[in-house]
């Protein structure tokens, strides 16, 4: 297909058809992902609308949401 | 200017579509959780399409494409050897990031809060906000640098009879991007644009490439880059020129590693999943795919390598730095027809907007929520809570504007880049024997976390008297040694501190915690 330089030798050719792999695999790859995220993203809105809202779940620590201490950390 | 009218027409109807999704999508935040980590509803597909535009930000397509120029393909194989280590560990066992979503945190601090203590919580919180903030300063400066050379548009511009560099202009129109896509909707509308963005980006970047080849010709664009650069080109142990190193990439795999607990924008993403599961299949696929997206980048690198060689054009004035900067757009700006042009803008744009938002929100929470939080006696109400987030990444937007107009790079984006997460990684060693060691105490993480911001900056000072009192020597000790050799001291440190100690700990079993919640059938 293509010549490669004699002095450098494998790393050029390994190098060469590694990349070339992954880059098509890459492009195949993201037609996948894309088809998936249009489902995940129904999926996302629809939960969002139905789905609950916690007013607590904002970064805080609050007491009974705090998790017991395990006392044998000897 | 190389831009002509179809071009921005082009922009003009993608900014405007990404806009009105933007305000669709605004429509559905009810919470701080929605509007911090989406709901915690985001799965693997949409995860990883979103996770994609935001790491292939306009800050890393230039940082990419200067490795490319600098050093060829030698990158790939650092990339091979870190695929075998990281891909396994996180994608595969989930190692420490399941664990993490399984916490419910939104941001490390907070973990650190519930297994360590509240004071740890803000120390950890003002650093990592300092040297994430800090590492963010060029993302703006570095993308309109990029932009400007792309377009060939003129240093300075005359707007009401006053001069004004363009880059200044080009850096104003990405943070009102910025400060726009925030505003509407935070992580919600940020995983839906960055999806689209995504799409937009990859044509883009596969179209060019293509594009390259079709004129260059594949053996023209192969010899080029192996008379350029020799072997030093393909493998980067092989100690020439601008080669990598041994040390270095294991520094780079222990501060992957670290990162992985400990740097804000990451773990906001796993904190977004739907359950642990989530994370580490994202991360599994993610990397797998992410390796072909970075070597389509490298590639345009190379490109102008192999075209242009190493030497800077006559005609251009700047440093060897500042060219590795600007090799590429400089090239690509004479290969790109119209149309494209518009496209690939229109990706530029969104690819600052996705990797600054996701960025932005990830730091200015964690300002908010560990830094300013813990001092309040009532807490925020959801909407002052969502308010105070907005005015702090208002506030990092214009610290980040008058920060570009004084930049000057004097190292390469990469390692600047790198430079930053250092002290960030150190937080990783006091969350991973957190979440895997009951006997991990508050003394010991504390230490572990100082000793990683302390020795750095150390080494950084040592280098300015050293250059100081032998002028134009090289410093004896290689900044990736500094680096490896810290994060081995801190973790040495916290398990002597943490085994001399017999405090009680506040560890709880957080693989219970991943069991249950992956047994949840969505």
């Amino acid at each position: 297909m293509i010549q490669f330089s004699e002095q450098i030798g494998f790393w050029s050719k390994f190098i060469f058809w590694y990349v070339f792999i992954n880059g098509f695999t890459c492009i195949i790859f993201t037609m996948v992902i894309i088809v998936g995220g249009f489902y995940d993203l129904r999926y996302l809105f629809k939960s969002l609308r139905e789905g609950s809202v916690d007013e607590k779940d904002d970064g805080r620590i609050i007491a009974e949401a705090q998790q017991q201490p395990i006392s044998d950390a000897k | 200017m190389n831009v002509y009218p179809i071009d921005w027409l082009i922009l003009a109807v993608i900014f405007a579509a990404f806009l009105g999704l933007a305000i669709y999508v605004n429509s559905f935040v009810r919470s701080v959780a929605d509007y911090l980590v989406s709901g915690r509803k985001v799965r693997v597909w949409l995860g990883m399409g979103a996770g994609i535009a935001g790491e292939l930000g306009l800050v890393a397509v230039a940082s990419i494409c200067e490795q490319g120029y600098m050093r060829g393909f030698s990158f790939v194989l650092i990339g091979i050897l870190s695929m075998i280590i990281m891909v396994p560990l996180f994608g595969m066992f989930g190692f420490g990031i399941q664990r993490f979503r399984a916490t419910k945190a939104m941001s490390v601090p907070q973990y650190i809060e519930m297994r360590y203590s509240t004071r740890l919580r803000i120390m950890v919180g003002f650093f990592n906000c300092i040297a994430g903030v800090f590492q963010m300063c060029i993302f703006p400066i570095v993308g309109a640098n990029f932009i400007k050379v792309l377009i060939h548009a003129p240093d300075n511009a005359v707007i009401a009879g006053m001069t004004i560099p363009v880059s200044w202009i080009i850096m104003a129109v990405f943070l009102s991007a910025t400060i726009i896509f925030t505003y509407l909707g935070g992580y919600i509308t940020l995983i839906v644009t960055n999806f689209f963005q995504m799409i937009i980006i990859m044509t883009a970047l596969c179209w060019i490439f293509f594009l390259i080849i079709t004129k260059t010709g594949l053996q023209a664009y192969w010899t080029g880059m192996e008379q350029a650069k020799g072997a030093a080109g393909f493998y980067p142990f092989s100690g020439e020129g601008d080669s990598y190193s041994i040390i270095w990439f294991l520094w780079m795999i222990l501060m992957g590693i670290l990162l992985q607990f400990s740097y804000g924008p990451y773990l906001q993403k796993y904190a977004s999943m739907d359950r642990p599961k989530t994370a580490s299949r994202s991360y599994l696929w993610g990397t797998l795919f992410g390796n072909g997206r970075t070597f389509i980048v490298l590639a345009l690198g190379v490109a102008a390598l192999g075209a242009m060689g190493t030497g800077i054009p006559s005609g251009v004035s700047v440093g060897k730095t500042e060219w590795a900067n600007m090799a590429t757009p400089y090239y690509l700006s004479q290969m790109i027809p119209s149309v494209l042009m518009g496209i690939f803008l229109a990706g530029l744009l969104f690819a600052d907007v996705a990797c600054t938002d996701q960025y932005i929100l990830t730091w200015s929470t964690s300002i908010v929520n560990d830094c300013i939080c813990p001092f309040k006696k009532t807490p925020f109400t959801p909407q002052a809570h969502i308010r105070a987030v907005k005015i702090t990444i208002l506030i990092l937007c214009v610290v980040f504007f008058f920060f570009g107009m004084i930049y000057k790079p004097t190292l390469p984006i990469w390692e600047y880049l790198w430079l930053c997460a250092n002290i960030i990684g150190g937080t990783g060693i006091a969350v991973l024997f957190g979440m895997y060691w009951k006997r991990a105490t508050t003394a010991g993480a504390y230490t572990a976390i100082l000793i990683s911001l302390v020795l750095p900056v150390a080494d950084l000072a040592a280098r300015q008297v050293y250059e100081v009192v032998h002028p134009g020597k090289a410093f004896w000790l290689k900044p990736e040694t500094t680096g490896f050799a810290t994060y081995v001291i801190a973790t040495v440190l916290l398990l002597s501190i943490s085994l001399l100690s017999k405090k009680e700990t506040k560890y709880w079993d957080l693989g219970k915690a991943v069991k249950e919640m992956n047994a949840v059938t969505k």
